[in-house]
């Protein structure tokens, strides 16, 4: 039997540059799925779907909630013709009785273990409206490798240059943040992968740029001393979300190819100006996230913060937009008082503001943010920044012997798409 | 130690959404002619879904369990304090009206209270 699992493409934020990386939650569920099934994937983010291509059973995989409306249709076209449609991944539990509507089954929870019932289930034709298993995660010990064989890999690239591999070490989350979900879709312990195991899919990744999409690896500092020491000897490098504000584990880091960190800017304290220091001064590069328009922001406190980024040198930074997603804290706060005007789940890109702000109209808030970006790149572009934070990976690369050059035969595409050089 | 006011004080577990195991603080004190329910969330403590995510059918489970009657229902939501210098993480009381449709409560609407009013009901 042909399962065609699908990545269905979003809007992409305009002004900013936009990279198209291989998608994880696909991968991560179709190692799960019976060997006897034939998998096709189509990311729609780089290539067009083939709705008249021969298929038995559709899956539907959405990260962000932005997706969600364009799966929707995705799934009418195949249902139409009598074709059954399942849904799965993050955005589907965070909509999950939405999503019903639009399939003849929803997937909530992590897959590894449970595809067998699945395709079983489609095979005999009773397959389930809902397959729960949002409160019971696999055994994290039995998580191998993701199957990154379906990906079409030249669609990856930029003039020649591979994007990087998305990884995970670990799920869950012992944090309950403001903005985020990832506590009630992973679960509220932070469940890290056996070392062995992380270090075994590592292994197995072609490629030597990774990014640890970990919502933060700073959550046991034994298992991260070890996942760092064990991954010295790969050479990879690699982007994470935070890491432990310790001397000795950014020392590791470091030596484990730490190229940069997503890292939190929530206020104009010497505290974080002395974060971002440490990291810089262990050789690793910084990208502040910024979220405007939190209920304890006026706008001179935006401003002041937007100057005080400027001078705490960070390497990059990303412009948010407060967003309520489903199943955040932010989403019951603003709910109970009455502030979400917007329900278009298209707009919820953390660029346009779907909210009342405290402080400001959200006019104003829009606004702010348009000018954060603009403030923050006024002297030097995103691309010029972008391109002297590659410098340096591409020189620690050429230092250990790693460098792989571009592909000269991907020169001229980009995301699959012819460019001029 | 401090005895309570309420007749129920309990950490009360309850059918999120799609039935997701979940927890809650809950109190209940009868009045004269009204009864008050107070939901209080757990964050981390809380496996599954938040109380406010499922107001409607959290107060239903709560009022078939101890047979409440939706018209003598005075619903309360906390959102406790974390501990936090953010004011996002304070502490707030909402107090819940729900419509009753064909004997079912329905359409939440929040309302924040005042200390005042928190006295009042607490």
């Amino acid at each position: 039997m042909k399962f065609k699992l699908i990545y269905p493409k979003w809007r992409k934020l305009e002004g900013q540059t936009t990279f198209n990386l291989p998608p994880h939650g696909p991968v991560v569920m179709a190692a799960s799925i019976p060997e006897h099934v034939n998998v096709s994937f189509t990311d729609e983010n780089v290539e067009n779907i083939d709705f008249d291509e021969a298929v038995d059973f559709v899956g539907i995989s959405m990260m962000l909630t932005v997706q969600i409306k364009r799966g929707y249709e995705i799934a009418q076209k195949y249902r139409e013709k009598g074709i059954k449609v399942i849904f799965g991944g993050i955005s589907t539990m965070l909509h999950a009785e939405e999503t019903l509507k639009h399939a003849d089954s929803i997937f909530l929870g992590e897959s590894e273990g449970r595809m067998e019932e699945v395709f079983n289930d489609w095979k005999k034709g009773t397959l389930k409206q809902v397959y729960n298993y949002l409160h019971e995660h696999p055994d994290i010990t039995t998580i191998g490798p993701a199957r990154r064989s379906i990906l079409n890999r030249p669609l990856y690239n930029h003039k020649g240059v591979q994007m990087v591999d998305l990884f995970h070490a670990s799920r869950g989350c012992r944090f309950s943040c403001y903005p985020c979900a990832v506590s009630y879709l992973g679960g509220r312990k932070f469940r890290p992968r056996p070392i062995d195991k992380a270090i075994e899919e590592l292994e197995s990744i072609d490629n030597n740029r990774l990014f640890i999409v970990d919502n933060s690896l700073a959550q046991d500092k034994n298992w991260e001393t070890d996942l760092f020491k064990a991954m010295i000897p790969l050479k990879k490098k690699w982007i994470s979300h935070t890491i432990d504000d310790d001397p000795k584990i950014l020392d590791l880091a470091a030596q484990a190819g730490a190229w940069y960190v997503y890292q939190a800017v929530f206020d104009t304290s010497d505290y974080i100006k002395e974060r971002i220091k440490r990291y810089h001064d262990h050789g690793i590069g910084v990208e502040g996230t910024i979220l405007l328009g939190l209920d304890d922001q006026t706008e001179d406190d935006i401003k002041r913060l937007i100057d005080f980024l400027l001078e705490i040198d960070l390497d990059l930074a990303e412009f948010t937009v407060l967003t309520p997603f489903p199943h955040t804290k932010v989403w019951d706060d603003l709910l109970r008082e009455g502030r979400i005007f917007d329900r278009d789940w298209n707009n919820y890109n953390a660029g346009q503001v779907v909210f009342q702000p405290k402080h400001m109209s959200p006019d104003r808030l829009q606004e702010l943010y348009q000018y954060a970006w603009d403030s923050f790149y006024k002297e030097e572009s995103q691309e010029q920044k972008m391109f002297k934070l590659f410098s340096k990976v591409v020189l620690k690369e050429m230092n250990d012997g790693t460098f792989v050059p571009r592909k000269r035969e991907l020169i001229n595409q980009s995301f699959g798409k012819q460019v001029i050089r | 130690m401090k005895l309570s006011n309420y007749q129920i004080d309990e950490i009360y577990p309850f059918h999120g959404t799609f039935g997701m195991p979940s927890k809650c603080g809950l109190k209940i004190k009868q009045l004269e002619h009204k009864t008050i329910v107070i939901t209080t969330e757990l964050y981390q403590e809380n496996p599954g879904t938040s109380i406010t995510s499922v107001t409607t059918s959290l107060a239903t489970q709560i009022c078939e369990e101890y047979k409440i009657p939706y018209d003598k229902l005075i619903y309360l939501e906390c959102a406790p304090g974390m501990n936090s210098k953010l004011n996002f993480y304070d502490e707030v009381y909402y107090r819940v009206d729900f419509d009753l449709v064909n004997h079912e409560l329905q359409n939440p609407k929040w309302t924040k209270i005042t200390d005042d009013e928190k006295d009042i009901y607490l």
